[in-house]
């Protein structure tokens, strides 16, 4: 893997929601890095507060939301001190965000023209001429037919695939160095899926995008990381490079994940997590998959596990690596599946 | 909508005619008179020949002459003379009352949940449910009589700004109710606008909040919005109705009224119409506007 320069630093945050009902902790304390080139994949299920965290980053936070502390550093400026003026300077121009679903993410009564040209035109560096040449040029690099005329037709008239290529244009339109896509192609067909991560790659190699990728698709992780963080709870439990997580995932929950994929050689009934994430409200103490981990030690109920490190790239979050652990084994499936990917070896 | 508006007339022609006393009910005319009266007018046979009989001086464009507010005069023609003030007055509301609306509609929306929103919405639950001839009354007893700025009534004759400024009250009193569900309207549609994922892709884009709800959320609401800024002006031309009597306004609202008291049939019957063709042109006008402002159905057809 690449150690390259870092650009964005993500330190201790955490983020609460005031609601009727209490304080939501829906991030607390999650650190991540991101390095200049590089792509890393944020997994977990609903609700672990993946989205929360890329919108905090993004300030679109709803104003029920707090962060109750650590730094997001970009390029040297802490972005959770900037006044909201600053920030529409750093949004679409230094981090572009791609939205899960491009159905309701385009003004559904703006043509798709104007909905880039207006992004290229607040730098007001460009007459609406060139805007428009700009912009015809963006949608037929994302790869959308015909450009000049469906620049001038509206959002119900593009399929799901084409929104969100149109998104994704916008979202690149004034030269983001950052990338974060939330979840994009949830709402998608599978074979929309592909070709739309396809592109996403293309458009990094070509334009050196950083890309920070929101998933609960592990096929996705595959398919983009260069590294990867697993999220559970509100917690960064486990992350190292791609290989590392999915050849050695470590975290009970990562494995868990990881067994309930099915694959070509899946027979029977798909592995599944038993329960259901903590309800945030009442944060859970220790590891919060304690509950679900038939695994657990007495431990991991009362005190959270400080991140072990298992290699340079590869940390994680549990117990099961403290010293005077217990040797935990791998579920079968995984051990299987590991051990053919490995034969596979370059396969991957 | 002809068929509708066939239905209307043959109802109104109906009621009208089922009302006990004569259109000639006059003291000074003796009973051989009123009987020569009716049987010229025809009202002495069965009332479904009235009715066809009606109907075939409707079709040539005769409908009939009023008898007791401008007698002799044809029906129509009463009524043009009435409309021109109807009209002026309920404009200048709608004039003024759309910016207030829009403008109270936008403040309480960006502003959800906080101080201005809560008075905005509580004057504006005040508005809806007062009926205006309330507000009228008052304002014609605090303003008008005890402090005396403005003149009680409406006066024809007055000229200049004379003539305006006994004009401002009903104009007042129509607004109200307007100013509300323009505000209301706008509030709703906007906070939904607001808070939907196209705005934070635009503010994703760079737009600051403002631009944001401006150039998306604010525009994307006015569409809904001309569909009840065209009815409105029936919702006035009825309000008007009540107003233009408390003010004593020579308009349509109020010949409607004096018409149905002095049982001027005919008369009662072309103001009715004259409503009716108002209601029925301004749904077909909204049915249109839908297709012109939203780009969703404009374009649908050609799929």
């Amino acid at each position: 893997m690449k150690t390259g320069e870092s650009i964005l630093t993500v330190d201790n945050l955490s983020v609460s929601f005031r609601t009727y009902s209490g304080i939501v902790k829906a991030v607390r304390g999650v650190s991540f890095e991101l390095n200049k080139g590089e792509t890393i994949c944020i997994v977990g299920e609903s609700g672990s507060g993946k989205s929360v965290t890329v919108k905090t980053i993004m300030g679109i936070l709803p104003p029920s939301a707090v962060i109750e502390s650590g730094t997001i550093n970009y390029k040297g400026m802490d972005l959770t001190k900037l006044t909201e003026e600053e920030y529409a300077r750093i949004r679409g121009k230094e981090i572009g965000l791609i939205f899960q679903d491009p159905l309701s993410s385009l003004n559904p009564l703006m043509k798709i023209g104007r909905q880039i040209t207006e992004a290229l035109l607040i730098d007001k560096e460009m007459s609406k001429r060139e805007a428009r040449e700009a912009a015809i040029e963006l949608l037929g690099a994302v790869g959308i037919r015909d450009p000049e005329q469906r620049f001038e037709q509206y959002p119900f008239q593009f399929s799901g695939g084409m929104r969100q290529r149109v998104v994704i244009a916008i979202a690149l339109a004034r030269n983001p160095e950052v990338l974060i896509c939330d979840e994009p192609t949830t709402a998608l067909d599978v074979t929309v899926q592909a070709r739309i991560l396809n592109l996403i790659n293309e458009l990094k190699q070509k334009r050196q995008l950083s890309i920070i990728f929101i998933t609960h698709d592990l096929g996705v992780v595959a398919h983009m990381a260069d590294r990867v963080y697993v999220m559970y709870a509100g917690k960064i439990v486990e992350y190292g490079t791609a290989e590392d997580i999915f050849l050695e995932p470590a975290h009970p929950y990562a494995r868990a994940l990881l067994a309930s994929v099915p694959d070509m050689e899946t027979e029977g009934r798909l592995a599944s997590i038993p329960g259901a994430p903590p309800n945030m409200l009442h944060p859970p103490t220790g590891d919060g998959f304690a509950p679900r981990n038939k695994y657990a030690m007495q431990i991991d109920f009362e005190e959270e596990p400080p991140m072990f490190r298992i290699s340079d790239t590869h940390y994680a979050a549990t117990w099961s690596l403290h010293p005077s652990a217990p040797e935990i084994p791998m579920p079968d499936v995984l051990r299987e599946r590991i051990r053919r990917m490995k034969e596979g070896g370059a396969n991957r | 909508m002809c068929i509708t508006l066939f239905i209307i007339l043959t109802i109104a022609f109906m009621v009208v005619r089922l009302m006990p006393g004569s259109v000639y009910d006059n003291p000074e005319y003796s009973i051989e008179i009123i009987q020569a009266l009716e049987a010229k007018a025809q009202l002495d046979k069965p009332w479904i020949i009235q009715y066809f009989h009606f109907l075939k001086g409707a079709l040539r464009g005769d409908w009939g002459v009023s008898v007791k507010i401008a007698p002799c005069v044809p029906v129509f023609d009463v009524i043009k003379q009435r409309i021109p003030i109807t009209i002026l007055l309920n404009i200048i509301s709608l004039v003024i009352s759309l910016p207030i609306g829009i403008l109270a509609g936008t403040v309480a929306a960006m502003n959800r949940s906080r101080m201005p929103d809560h008075i905005i919405s509580f004057l504006v639950v005040n508005f809806i449910s007062v009926p205006s001839f309330v507000f009228a009354t008052l304002m014609q007893y605090f303003l008008a009589f005890k402090a005396g700025w403005f003149p009680i009534v409406y006066s024809a004759t007055a000229a200049g700004t004379a003539k305006y400024r006994s004009m401002m009250l009903p104009m007042l009193a129509l607004s109200f109710g307007p100013i509300a569900t323009v505000t209301r309207y706008l509030r709703g549609e906007l906070i939904e606008n607001l808070s939907s994922e196209y705005m934070l892709l635009a503010r994703t884009k760079g737009l600051t909040k403002y631009q944001a709800a401006f150039r998306h959320a604010f525009r994307n609401s006015c569409v809904p919005l001309a569909n009840i800024i065209i009815p409105m002006f029936t919702g006035i031309l009825g309000g008007s109705l009540v107003v233009e009597r408390i003010f004593a306004i020579p308009g349509v609202g109020g010949l409607m009224v004096e018409s149905v008291s002095t049982s001027d049939h005919f008369l009662t019957v072309a103001v009715l119409l004259f409503y009716s063709v108002i209601s029925l042109f301004t749904i077909l006008l909204v049915d249109i506007s839908y297709g012109i402002i939203d780009p969703r159905i404009r374009l649908g057809g050609n799929e």
